[in-house]
């Protein structure tokens, strides 16, 4: 009898485990993602979240200033990284985890802005302002990032809704280069529409909308929209050149800063740090090459201000703000718009000196006295023009692309045809195999 | 509410069952316990009256003695170390009963009790494969951790240091890995409870991966005994935790008896074993001018300041820094602990402390423990017995940056060259090429603090005999501060004024368990027993971090004086498990044993649909030597053949919420807070499973001096846990998914041999061999589509996990003409591509063109190596004689491969301004067109150190890993001083190591205990050579 009573008395503590569910635990610091955006307050903290996905060491926290330029002739090489060792020697290989990764985060902002789109229209509590403002911002974003994709990779799969599963659809092939630029036109001049006329560079507006259009109808050789978009932001007198070239950089979101990204002792980025020699504390794992040093006209202010001497090395000193690490990445600025708009007026046979007027307003700032009048072939502009770039926008993330645009890079870089885009990194094609290699890689 | 009911339950429990607990009062039986034929007294022999919970252990002299005994005819069970169990009947009535019982040796142990999960078993009907250590076998040791304990001594079990850094994490692996992503560690149970395990600083990057070993806090000298579940039939009662093997942890216990004092310690010294050769001053400056020279037609780009040439780099002459001698030391190392165990009948207690400290061999490491344990049992009547095990322990662990970093005192002092000095004429630090390491030892602090309470309390009732009730609460807490202080002088920080951090691990586990025990005797010949139970495991983990930069100077170390506070965060996770599990085992004349166990467990971690597993096992053993067909022989004294089938499963390794798709904050722009989508849903996550087969036998000949122990095992994992890639066009990179299987197949022979049994005044000498072998391969990948990771590691269908991954090699390029020619016999010189690549020249490696395409690129890598060893083991030998002992132990590892990764800088000759190792003196030019390694020429345009079979070697070791040397004083002598005993000893470890690894150490994983990176050496400490002198007292 006592045995079976204990027996029972031990079935009834071992039930005792059974009964509830413990096993139902929910994380407290993440949402399910099933009704995350649901409303406006959750839509305005994922467009928020699509600002921060800009802002990954493959993108404009590191790479995507660097890799354009250390591509091409403006950054020397003179770290460890041998990501960046292969970017310096333009033998990019398809492992390249830098390139993958500069894949992965482009999309992971893609992702989010689709997130963004897609909810908008259920969602409550959103002021129809506010919606199409959301909407603005979301497809900026998701534009910038595929002109990146674009510019780096070539045709690339265009993704415009938000995934919630992995299933077969979501691998893709490429779409030709021309499908992704459609997509990025249609996607800023819808954004145009949208987005607020004023506003901080910090977040999109109408004119960062329009800039942005400006520079990707000059990628793709349409002259007259681009001319035309680069007016509208010039004509438009919501910005003006900063007073001195140092002063974009010392002052954050200066007059002249259309998009500006923004950074501060809670958001850091690591640029200084990877541009100063160890005596000031950092690392020197990029420098301005001899090349660029070379580069400046006498008295062009533009050197001291983007050029650092320690010994015999140079650094550069666009990004100074080691102690905070919080310098802003400016995106695009009105000294582009006016060499935009003056590429556009050469290629479409526009009088040199309104060319060389809009050339001057940049070397004007600079300290440098106007182009000549001989200046005054398609050939000698865009010259001119590829070398105020090049001193202009040292740093930025354009270098290669420039001299791409122009026809150039092969010369004066040394590179075959195949090397002017870069491979579609292999682990992601391992995984998708619809996607075909770039010639040559 | 569910703890509730359960404290409930037990209350309950504990009210109920005295009510039936009172037993009459009764006489006393006392007598000694010997050896058969040596007739010596046996010290330490459990005695225990069968229907009774009375025990005694015998003492010096091997007398015991037991009171309040029911009166009429009782049987004494008697147990003993080394002894097969005995048993005597006896009268017990008015007047004491004496008795003398003789014990048979037992050199095989079958008698021994092994703990098996949830009970114990005697090892003679143990069928499935279980490895045992008792603690005396590495005693004396200057081992940090357990799992340093259990290297090269267990058969299938693999254990390797990952790091020379005291208190770091080592890799453990039963049977190979079974996993890619999940954990690969076993799980580990210290009496009867889960522990906290991994590791739980939050700053692995700093450390190249090396994490903090949360197993560390234990101190291996109170273990009594440690058994390692190796197959499924062993382990399944584990169920889903348990593909990885299951380590029980069984500490050491009071006895009623007089109480024993011991008291023991060492001290010693520890020192690097090998250097690797570097250049000096002047041959570091003849290649960088070489390959400056090769690449820009540049000469005496750098020279002497006095030479009378104008270079570029000006060296002052008389500067030839030995930069890995700057940072590296003779370092103490010393532990010193007492216990004291006895008690009476009714209670017994073991009470022990100790102080354990050892420096690192380079400066800035050093890992120091205080702990103590406090073991009672209390008998408040014969049937019931109340328990509690608790444990306090306080770690430190002092660290510098380490392996892939270049901010690291030993990476720096590897990368450096000669040509700079430590410090400047003002005594300020010398700005070298990669951060003066001397500087950054001396200024940079980096410290972990752990407290840990663990403990347990019990009641374990007998509701009849045979049958006992169990109940436990268990709980590990273990606590982990992190701080970190970068100085504004030097580093990583030096141009944001210093950074520092401050964080804390809170990480609770709180076991909640009850079981039902059972064990009849049917007849004389049909033995049954069993346990049945329930368990609920409870975990939260708390993790915080703050983190500043800007200190005022360097004397400010601490985040309160940081200018900004620029990071912080707090968070929480909590997972539960819920298992039921029970046990069936029937033996059959001592002949067949048959063990069923079956296992459900319910992890909060999957989603409802794929939250529960089953994991069932079943094994039989058959002692031939019992079969009436075999007592005619007398070759084998025991033979013992064994086989088991069984599922166990893993769910280690992956987050809490794996299988739900989450949006996360964080994601905040221009200081305003924002959400992004941080995870992709799978909610047909479940468990990985693992299946396994496992055959063995046991026996021994000639009279048990020779035994072997063999067995044979498949172990297929599938369903793996894999973060698998997915497109990352989707927005994410990886989705965890059960996709692959991985298979593992291997052999384990143990072996003793008793050369010499000369008793305790004799000549003692016996050798413990043990090899195991295991093929490890993966079977099946998502499409099959390889992964990457590391430097040169990859997971390839066909191929082990962490296979290396990379060009082959071809020799080098002596002509022009050979570079134009591709494998297919064109010529490419003309154009921009050449064979390999554009700057390729004489001098440079030819790799292989795999595909056979003619051009050299990713397409031409190959499998090349891999990490894990042919073959493993140890080899003890034990040798004693009157008072004298010694032990000889050697560990081994044979067929590995290491990929030396330090060598992509260290080799890339006349680059930048590493140093080379003495290979680059090999190196070719012209005049030396036989060399074995490639030219220097500065930023390797051929790639000559991308990752190839160069950098794969050999990674075979012997080790003499221990010799102890001690003493032991005679009784004449000790009783005179009114000592128990007293013992002094040398110890000697890493004594010799035998291999053709290049590096500082082959023993090395430069990314902790991860497999899928195992096997690569990026700077990372090596092993000290250790000189221990050490004593035992016991009062």
């Amino acid at each position: 009898m006592k045995l079976k009573h204990m027996t029972r008395l031990a079935a009834v503590a071992l039930l005792a485990a059974a009964c509830d569910s413990p096993l139902d635990i929910n994380p407290r610091d993440s949402i399910d993602a099933d009704g995350a955006l649901s409303d406006g307050t959750a839509i305005e903290l994922a467009v928020r979240g699509t600002y921060r996905s800009l802002q990954q060491g493959a993108l404009y926290s590191r790479e995507m200033t660097i890799f354009p330029e250390l591509y091409a002739d403006n950054l020397v090489w003179t770290g460890t990284y041998q990501t960046d060792a292969e970017v310096a020697n333009r033998q990019i290989s398809t492992s390249n985890t830098a390139i993958l990764d500069a894949w992965r985060r482009s999309y992971q902002g893609i992702n989010q802005a689709n997130n963004v789109l897609a909810s908008i229209p259920g969602a409550s509590n959103l002021s129809a302002a506010n919606a199409s403002r959301f909407r603005g911002d979301a497809l900026f974003l998701r534009a910038l990032n595929y002109f990146n994709l674009v510019r780096y990779f070539g045709g690339v799969p265009i993704v415009t809704e938000p995934s919630r599963q992995v299933t077969e659809e979501s691998a893709m092939s490429r779409s030709p280069i021309a499908a992704v630029y459609t997509q990025i036109k249609q996607d800023l001049t819808e954004a145009a529409t949208l987005l607020p006329a004023e506003g901080s560079p910090g977040f999109a507006t109408r004119s960062a909308a329009n800039a942005l259009l400006a520079k990707v109808h000059l990628e793709m050789g349409e002259w007259g929209p681009a001319r035309d978009r680069a007016t509208d932001v010039i004509a438009g007198g919501r910005y003006t050149l900063a007073p001195t070239y140092r002063s974009i950089f010392t002052t954050k979101n200066s007059a002249e800063s259309i998009f500006e990204l923004q950074y501060s002792v809670n958001n850091q980025n690591s640029l200084a740090f990877w541009y100063f020699p160890q005596a000031l504390g950092g690392r020197r794992g990029i420098a301005p090459s001899p090349g660029l040093n070379q580069a400046f006209e006498a008295g062009d202010t533009r050197k001291e201000a983007q050029i650092g001497v320690d010994g015999s090395a140079l650094y550069g000193i666009k990004y100074f703000r080691i102690g905070n690490s919080d310098d802003n990445v400016v995106i695009v600025r009105l000294a582009d718009m006016f060499l935009t708009r003056a590429e556009a007026n050469v290629r479409l046979q526009a009088d040199p000196a309104v060319v060389r007027a809009d050339i001057d307003t940049v070397r004007g700032r600079a300290g440098l006295g106007s182009l000549g009048a001989d200046v005054d072939t398609t050939d000698e502009l865009i010259s001119a023009i590829l070398q105020e770039r090049r001193v202009e926008f040292a740093m930025e993330g354009h270098r290669f692309f420039d001299l791409r645009r122009t026809g150039k890079a092969t010369t004066v870089l040394g590179i075959p045809e195949t090397r002017l885009l870069f491979p579609i990194p292999q682990a992601e094609r391992d995984v998708n195999t619809k996607l075909d290699q770039n010639d040559g890689y | 509410m569910l703890k509730i009911r359960w404290l409930i339950a037990l209350l309950v429990a504990i009210a109920v069952l005295p009510a039936s607990t009172l037993a009459q009062a009764g006489g006393a039986i006392q007598g000694r316990v010997t050896a058969t034929g040596s007739q010596q007294p046996i010290t330490g022999a459990q005695v225990r009256v069968e229907g009774t919970t009375s025990v005694a252990v015998t003492d010096v002299q091997g007398r015991f003695q037991l009171q309040n005994v029911p009166s009429g005819a009782r049987t004494l069970q008697v147990t003993a170390l080394g002894h097969r169990a005995g048993s005597a009947r006896v009268t017990v009535g008015a007047t004491p009963a004496e008795v003398e019982i003789q014990l048979q040796p037992d050199a095989l142990g079958l008698d021994e009790l092994v703990v098996v999960g949830y009970g114990e078993a005697r090892r003679r009907t143990v069928s499935g494969a279980v490895s045992s250590l008792r603690s005396e076998a590495v005693a004396d040791l200057p081992t940090v951790s357990v799992n340093n304990v259990l290297q090269g001594r267990l058969a299938g079990v693999q254990v390797t240091q990952n790091s020379g850094a005291p208190g770091s994490a080592i890799t453990v692996r039963v049977r190979g890995s079974s996993s890619i992503s999940a954990g690969n560690q076993p799980l580990y149970v210290i009496d009867g409870v889960p522990m906290v395990q991994g590791n739980y600083n939050r700053q692995n990057s700093t450390f190249g991966g090396q994490g903090v070993d949360a197993l560390s806090d234990l101190n291996p000298n109170e273990i009594e005994s440690i058994e390692v579940l190796k197959d499924a039939s062993a382990a399944a009662i584990y169920g889903a935790r348990a593909s990885n093997g299951v380590v029980l942890i069984t500490t050491k216990r009071g006895s009623a008896g007089r109480a024993e004092i011991n008291f023991g310690g060492y001290y010693g010294t520890q020192q690097d074993w090998r250097r690797v050769q570097f250049l000096n001053t002047d041959q570091y400056i003849v290649i960088k001018n070489e390959g400056i020279f090769n690449r820009y037609g540049i000469e005496d780009y750098y020279g002497f300041a006095d030479d009378g040439v104008d270079n570029y780099v000006e060296v002052q002459r008389g500067v030839d820094t030995d930069w890995v001698d700057q940072v590296m030391r003779t370092a103490p190392i010393y532990n010193f602990d007492g216990s004291i165990r006895g008690g009476s009948e009714r209670v017994r207690y073991y009470v022990s402390g100790s102080t354990f400290d050892q420096q690192g061999i380079v400066h800035g490491f050093a890992y120091q423990r205080l702990n103590g344990r406090v073991n009672l049992d209390y008998v408040p009547t014969d049937r019931m017995t109340l328990g509690t095990n608790v444990s306090l322990a306080r770690g430190v662990v002092d660290r510098q940056r380490g392996d892939n970093t270049i901010y690291g005192p030993f990476a720096n002092a590897i990368a450096n060259p000669p040509v700079q000095p430590v410090f400047n004429d003002d005594g300020t630090y010398f700005e070298t090429s990669y951060v003066n390491p001397v500087g950054l030892y001396r200024e940079n602090e980096f410290e972990e603090r752990s407290i840990r309470v663990l403990g347990n309390t019990f009641l374990r009732y007998e509701i009849s005999e045979g049958l006992n009730v169990r109940g436990s609460v268990g709980l590990d807490q273990y606590n982990l501060r992190s701080r970190s202080y970068e100085s504004p002088v030097i580093g990583v920080y030096a141009g944001s004024g210093g950074a520092g951090t401050a964080g804390s691990a809170y990480a609770t586990k709180a076991t909640y368990e009850g079981t039902l025990n059972f064990s009849r005797l049917f007849g004389s010949r049909h033995d049954v027993s069993g346990v049945v139970g329930a368990s609920y495991e409870d975990n939260t983990e708390n993790f915080s971090s703050v983190s500043g930069q800007a200190f005022p100077s360097n004397a400010f170390r601490y985040l309160t004086s940081a200018a900004l506070i620029n990071a912080g965060t707090d968070s929480v996770s909590s997972w539960g498990l819920q298992s039921y599990f029970g046990r069936l085992s029937y033996t059959l004349d001592d002949r067949i044993t048959t063990t069923f166990n079956v296992r459900t467990d319910g992890s909060s971690r999957f989603g409802a649909n794929q939250r529960w597993g089953v994991f069932p096992s079943a094994s039989i053993l058959w002692r031939l030597t019992e079969e009436g067909f075999m007592q005619n022989q007398s070759l084998f004294s025991n033979l013992a053949l064994r086989a088991s089938y069984g599922r166990t499963g893993n769910q280690a390794g992956i987050g809490n919420f794996a299988s739900r798709g989450l949006f996360a904050g964080g994601f905040n722009y221009a200081d305003l807070p924002g959400i992004a989508p941080s995870q992709l849903g799978n909610p047909d996550l479940r468990w990985e499973t693992t299946d396994q087969f496992n055959i063995g036998t046991d026996f021994s000949v000639l009279d048990d001096r020779v035994s072997f122990g063999l067995d044979y095992y498949i172990k297929k994992t599938d369903d793996l846990l894999v973060a698998r890639p997915i497109p990352r066009t989707t927005g994410f990179a990886s989705i965890w998914s059960n996709v692959g299987s991985v298979e593992n197949r291997g052999v384990e022979l143990t072996s003793r041999v008793q050369w010499m049994r000369g008793g305790t005044d004799g000549f003692n000498w016996s050798t413990d061999f043990n090899l195991s072998r295991n093929r490890n391969k993966v079977t099946e990948l998502l499409n099959d589509e390889p992964m990457s990771f590391g430097f040169a590691s990859r997971v390839e269908v066909g191929h082990p996990i962490g296979a290396f991954y990379g060009h082959r090699t071809e020799g080098l390029f002596q002509d022009a003409s050979e570079i134009c020619r591709d494998s297919r016999g064109g010529t490419h010189c003309a154009g921009k591509h050449a064979y390999q690549a554009s700057g390729t020249a004489p001098g440079d490696i030819r790799f292989r063109d795999i595909d056979g395409n003619g051009v050299i690129n990713d397409d031409d890598r190959t499998i090349i190596g891999s990490p894990w060893p042919d073959f493993e083991g140890g080899l003890t030998n034990t040798l004693s004689y009157r008072g004298v002992d010694l032990t000889v132990f050697a560990q081994y590892s044979y067929g590995n491969d290491i990929l030396n990764a330090n060598r992509f800088y260290s080799d890339d000759f006349g680059s930048y301004d590493d140093n080379h190792t003495a290979r680059a003196l090999n190196r070719w030019t012209p005049e030396t067109p036989n060399a074995s390694e490639p030219r220097a020429v500065y930023g390797d345009p051929n790639r000559n150190t991308r990752a190839s079979d160069r950098f794969i070697e050999d990674g075979s070791y012997l080790r003499l890993k221990n010799v102890v040397l001690g003493y032991t004083l005679p009784d004449r002598m000790t009783s005179r001083t009114g000592f128990r005993n007293v013992r002094v000893y040398l110890q000697g470890q890493n004594l010799l190591t035998f291999t053709d690894y290049s590096g500082f150490d082959p023993e090395v994983n430069y990314a902790g205990a991860s497999s899928v990176t195992r096997g690569t050496d990026f700077y990372t400490l090596p092993q000290a050579r250790t000189l221990t002198f050490g004593f035992n007292l016991g009062l």
